[in-house]
């Protein structure tokens, strides 16, 4: 038996990690060691407490020290079956960047490390922390703390001309995304002067009533918050420049956690915080727009993309919008279909799961490609395969993973949001389109992560002469392997994972509200049998798949052995010139040709617009020029002429006199009366 | 030590307002060296014993503990007895600025003594020391009598005694600009002084018995109440740079940087708790953001940094009108998030003010199109800038988050301008801190000093004063 004691024992280890990193900066070795063996511990810790949750239920813990009455905010921390979900994720990528980043960061030999490990244990203990509370105003505050220290390791490289901006835009993105929250939160704020979730519930509910324009304006409020954190377009415009930015150890752990941090914000607060009613279904139908929007643009957009963590970052923000797809569907459905629903809400979350499992493993991919070529421009290198198997393996998992090829755990995610979306879109027809758009896009992602593949760790080798020729160091190996094992693990065995998720699910909705686990999903410890209100609407055995497939593979290697092809190696041929391989290499802009023409100005590039300033409103402002310096101005003048009375000559002081004493005169026989 | 912690805060109140007093006295005389230290001595002293009072006032906070001092006899007539004039009382709101008057105070002389230095890039000085900080703890001495007043009577005197010691440090280097500088506000804080004696008057013209107290705005006729009200607001006004007469603060920043950072960390309103009618709330409010707004356009043509953090100051001053004004119409978060605002900005802008002062000190310039790259010579002089300014922008763990969501509750306009100034904020740390190192910059020889200790400490109190001050500040009640 744990308890939620053990969680606060893992963010104050977390945050007396970063006082010890933050000390020992300067032996950078060292500091790598005590940041992941910090993380692990913390990590076991989280695990403790959310594998409690979800398989006992919730549990909870207060933090007096810090609670404001008079807001009625107690610091509370409740990891419930959602919160478990989400922490476990947490858990695993915190080992596994801090891992990673103990040989990578090495690499940036001028740059302080006491700007980089002590940040990412703070921002590891902000996502658990946001994770956890059940406070509006605390959710808010560790949420922001979040962005704080995600923005000093996105400035990380901060001679380098590009971060900055990125860093910049960046934050105030998402600061003014914190600050819409904010506003949303006052307004509840002051209708039931209590901050809690459940306090937050009953105002919305006496609001639905009373103001409904005011709930709009709340719910729109708090979308624009989470879609700009999670990278949703238009709102997550800063994303694409941001996340290269950081240190690829730090991007895949900002992908891993605080991307997903917006759809667990979409859940939590419209599941816990919204009672039931048509807002639900508005707002799902807009966040599943806002989503395949999402899908579109970002996807397209990676087409388009040379620089390897660039191209990552643009499907990050494809990806999220899978989930944001799943998750509008889900809540838009809840008033009309239990079933469909809850299949449409597991969809997502498990997709999010699968995606926080292989997208930072993409990044720890490019990462470790970077460490070994020095470049993310994927046409300066190229082959890797050849000196770093098993990146290149994990590399080939993720990127099947995220493609959604059946066998790994993106297909089976994937599946389920199609298939929600067909049935979904008996009820609300607008579904059925958007999952048109997001089964074009998965091919398009394939497309994508083929050119990556190809380029990147296919293909002939092709780096720079100094490069040295050997795989990753173990530290950064180990990462890698441990994520990849969990994406086959989770495709594998989808209901081994949908079975917790299921959990999550029915514990956010009201008691009672979702169909049983074995009538949607079956009994089957291997397969999904699908079925909707008791009819079969799909089936999914990926030992059954895996088994035919091994079963073709062997037997095309069976006919192409008693063939007895011989096969040779030849240099390219190169129409009788001379050339060097780097000049011939096919180009990564020439793949795709053809999505790129056509899409060449889907995501316009936005500058920093130059404000302009009117110098005319300045003059107006300036009160010293029109307001003060006249009147000082006015007052000398009176002055001077009131000194030229002075001249000097007694005869005018004696005038001066005369002319008094008759003003006085006059003035005291007015008042007396009269004469 | 041991004895001083049983003292209880009626004992500790008188030295407390003494100490800085006779440290100036000293100072006059002393040079160099010496005056550096008797001058980090008495502010030591101050800050010690306005820790022991503020202790005693921890024990129960809301009770108020004063010592009635003098009354002025003069102005007793048949109708009564004489007004009390000089009562020293310390309340959770007296306590919530004791802190911070006297820790910055104390940070800034020590900070001075590395500033006014021959090594000094800007301002090569390291003369007159001694009339230096002789100013400076009368500054000190009469924001610890604000702190601690009674009655509106001795807050008017330390009132105007603040506005003495601005003009001479503002005048401190002595040269056309500061001159002109110091003159400006002298004049223009007098001038809203002249309201505040007004307001006396009539206090004293239409109460019946201790004109003069706290309390007394509940005691007279309505319309009296509004007239008074007003005449003190213009005062505060003035003080705090509101609009329209907020053109002396920019000027200000001639000052020696210490100085500026002190003015402002300090620069505070009267506590406007009480009880009025809607419409001097209201405008109260629409002045307060009018300014606000004012200061942000202004904001886009400044490049000098120390004008910058002059405008922000005078928005931020803004903010707390405006929470006091939303007390008038009743909200108590408001206020009271208002009030711990002066904690939150008075560290931030502080920490902002040193940072600057710290950055022309080695660089010579304060032209932000001047600098780039200084991060890279100065990393602390960089985190120190950062963290002021994710604490006045108030984000979270620092001070200025819990302020701006307590004082915010009605006003969502501050946040979007707030928004808007983070980002300017942020654009200038950028400009000045990342990328290549300017020329101005290239040159600058790396030594660290008693600043960057100073520097250090503040940065922590942005992290933890909301610990402090929040306890306090939930514990000012609403009007008097």
């Amino acid at each position: 038996m744990v308890d939620a004691d053990l969680l606060i024992a893992a963010l104050v280890l977390l945050v007396a990690g970063a006082i010890i990193t933050t000390v020992i900066a300067r032996y950078r070795r060292l500091c790598g060691y005590v940041a992941f063996v910090t993380a692990l511990i913390a990590a076991i810790w989280v695990t403790m407490v959310a594998w409690q949750a979800l398989t006992v239920g919730p549990v909870q813990a207060r933090v007096p020290l810090l609670t404001i009455t008079e807001l009625g905010s107690p610091l509370l921390f409740v990891v419930d079956q959602l919160s478990a979900v989400f922490l476990l994720i947490t858990a695993l990528i915190m080992v596994c960047t801090t891992l990673f980043s103990m040989r990578y960061i090495l690499i940036y030999e001028r740059y302080s490390l006491a700007r980089y490990y002590p940040l990412l244990l703070l921002f590891f203990g902000s996502v658990i922390s946001v994770l956890s509370v059940h406070n509006m105003l605390f959710f808010l505050h560790f949420w922001e703390f979040m962005t704080l220290t995600s923005y000093v390791l996105v400035v990380f490289h901060w001679v380098n001309p590009d971060s900055g901006p990125a860093g910049l835009r960046y934050f105030i993105a998402t600061h003014v995304a914190m600050v819409c929250m904010l506003i949303a939160t006052i307004i509840v704020y002051r209708q039931v002067g209590s901050l809690e979730f459940a306090a937050v519930r009953e105002a919305i509910a006496e609001l639905t009533v009373t103001s409904p324009a005011t709930v709009h304006l709340i719910l729109a409020l708090f979308v624009v918050g989470f879609a700009t954190k999670a990278g949703i377009l238009p709102f997550g415009f800063w994303m694409p420049d941001a996340y290269p930015a950081a240190p690829t150890a730090a991007s895949a752990a900002f992908v891993g956690t605080m991307c997903k941090l917006g759809v667990y914000g979409i859940v939590r607060f419209f599941t816990t915080c919204l009672p039931l009613s048509h807002f639900v279904t508005t707002w799902g139908i807009i966040i599943a727009v806002l989503g395949t929007i999402s899908i579109f643009i970002g996807t397209i957009t990676a087409l388009q993309q040379t620089d390897s963590k660039r191209l990552l970052t643009f499907h990050a923000i494809g990806q999220t919008g899978y989930m944001w797809l799943a998750v509008g569907l889900g809540l838009a459905l809840l008033r009309i279909s239990p079933a469909v629903a809850t299949l449409a809400l597991l969809a997502g979350l498990f997709h999010t799961v699968n995606n926080a499992l292989f997208k930072p493993l993409l990044f720890l991919n490019a990462g470790a490609a970077l460490y070994r070529t020095g470049t993310r421009d994927m046409d300066k290198a190229g082959g890797l395969m050849a000196i770093m198997p098993v990146t290149a393996v994990t590399a080939i998992i993720a990127s099947l993973a995220i493609a959604g090829i059946p066998g790994l755990n993106g297909f089976v995610s994937k599946w389920l949001i199609f298939q929600s979306t067909v049935v979904g879109g008996f009820e609300l027809p607008v579904f059925v389109f958007l999952g048109i758009v997001a089964i074009f896009i998965s091919a398009v992602t394939l497309a994508s992560f083929l050119k990556f593949l190809g380029m990147l760790f296919v293909g002939r080798l092709h780096v720079s002469p100094e490069v040295e020729r050997r795989e990753v160091p173990l530290t950064m190996v180990i990462p890698q392997v441990t994520i990849a094992i969990f994406c086959v693990l989770f495709g594998v065995l989808p209901i081994l994972v949908m079975r917790h998720l299921y959990t999550a699910v029915s514990a956010i909705l009201p008691s009672g509200y979702s169909p049983a686990f074995a009538s949607l999903f079956g009994t089957s410890p291997l397969t999904v049998n699908l079925s909707l209100s008791g009819a079969p609407a799909g089936a999914w055995g990926p030992i059954v798949i895996l088994v035919a497939f091994a079963g073709c593979l062997a037997l095309a290697y069976l006919i192409f052995r008693m063939g007895g092809a011989r096969t040779r190696e030849v240099p390219m041929w190169l129409c009788g010139e001379e050339h060097d391989f780097a000049e011939v290499r096919y180009p990564v802009h020439s793949f795709l040709l053809t999505f790129n023409r056509y899409f060449a100005k889907i995501y316009p590039s936005i500058p920093f617009a130059q404000l302009a300033r009117p110098t005319a409103v300045l003059k107006l402002l300036d009160i010293d020029r029109w307001v003060y310096d006249p009147m000082f101005r006015a007052l000398r003048w009176i002055m001077r002429g009131m000194s030229a009375s002075h001249t000097g000559l007694p005869q005018f002081y004696m005038l001066w006199m005369i002319v008094g004493a008759a003003l006085a005169v006059i003035v005291l026989f007015s008042m007396a009366g009269g004469l | 030590m041991s004895a001083l912690l049983q003292m209880s805060a009626r004992d500790l109140l008188v030295p407390l307002v003494a100490a800085p007093l006779i440290g100036a006295l000293l100072c006059i005389f002393l040079k160099r060296r010496l005056s550096d230290f008797v001058a980090a001595i008495f502010a030591a002293i101050t800050l010690v014993l306005a820790i022991g009072t503020i202790g005693d006032v921890f024990a129960n906070l809301s009770h108020t503990v004063s010592v009635p001092l003098a009354r002025l006899a003069m102005l007793g007539g048949e109708t009564g007895p004489a007004p009390l004039v000089f009562e020293l009382s310390i309340d959770a709101l007296g306590a919530l600025m004791l802190f911070i008057v006297t820790v910055i105070g104390f940070l800034v002389v020590v900070y001075s003594s590395a500033y006014l230095s021959p090594n000094n890039v800007e301002h090569p000085a390291g003369e007159a020391k001694g009339r230096y900080y002789a100013w400076l703890l009368l500054f000190l001495g009469a924001m610890v009598g604000i702190a601690l007043a009674g009655n509106f009577f001795q807050l008017f005197i330390f009132w105007e005694l603040t506005t003495l010691c601005s003009w001479a440090l503002i005048s401190h280097y002595q040269n056309e600009e500061s001159l002109r500088a110091g003159f400006k506000a002298l004049i223009m804080t007098a001038i809203g002084g002249l309201f505040f004696i007004l307001a006396l008057v009539l206090m004293y013209l239409s109460a019946d018995s201790e004109p003069f107290a706290f309390d007394v705005l509940s005691r007279v006729a309505p319309g009296v109440r509004t007239t008074i009200f007003v005449f003190l607001l213009i005062a505060a006004w003035a003080k705090a740079a509101q609009f329209p007469f907020f053109t002396w603060l920019p000027d200000a920043m001639a000052a020696p940087t210490p100085i500026s950072c002190y003015l402002h960390a300090a620069a505070r309103t009267v506590s406007a708790s009480f009880g009025l009618s809607y419409g001097v709330g209201l405008l109260m409010g629409i002045m307060a953001l009018g300014t606000i707004f004012i200061v942000v356009f202004l904001f886009l043509f400044q490049d000098d940094l120390k004008k910058i953090l002059a405008l922000s100051t005078i928005a931020h001053l803004g903010y707390i009108l405006v929470a006091c004004a939303m007390g008038i119409w009743g909200s108590t978060t408001a206020f009271q998030g208002g009030l711990l605002h002066i904690a939150a900005h008075g560290c931030g802008k502080g920490l902002l003010f040193l940072s600057v002062g710290m950055l022309t000190y080695y660089t010579g310039t304060r032209q932000v199109s001047e600098l780039s790259g200084v991060g890279a010579k100065l990393p602390l002089v960089a985190l120190a800038f950062f963290v002021g300014a994710f604490t006045i922008a108030g984000v979270p763990p620092l001070a200025g988050f819990w302020s701006k969501f307590l004082g915010a509750v009605i006003a969502i306009l501050l946040l979007a301008e707030s928004a808007i100034a983070f980002g300017f904020f942020l654009w200038i740390g950028h400009r000045v801190f990342f990328g290549k190192p300017s020329a101005a910059v290239a040159q600058v020889e790396k030594s660290i000093g008693v600043m960057h200790v100073v520097i250090v400490l503040l940065a922590i109190l942005c992290a933890t004063v909301h610990i402090y001050a929040i306890p306090l500040a939930e514990h000012i009640p609403l009007g008097m």
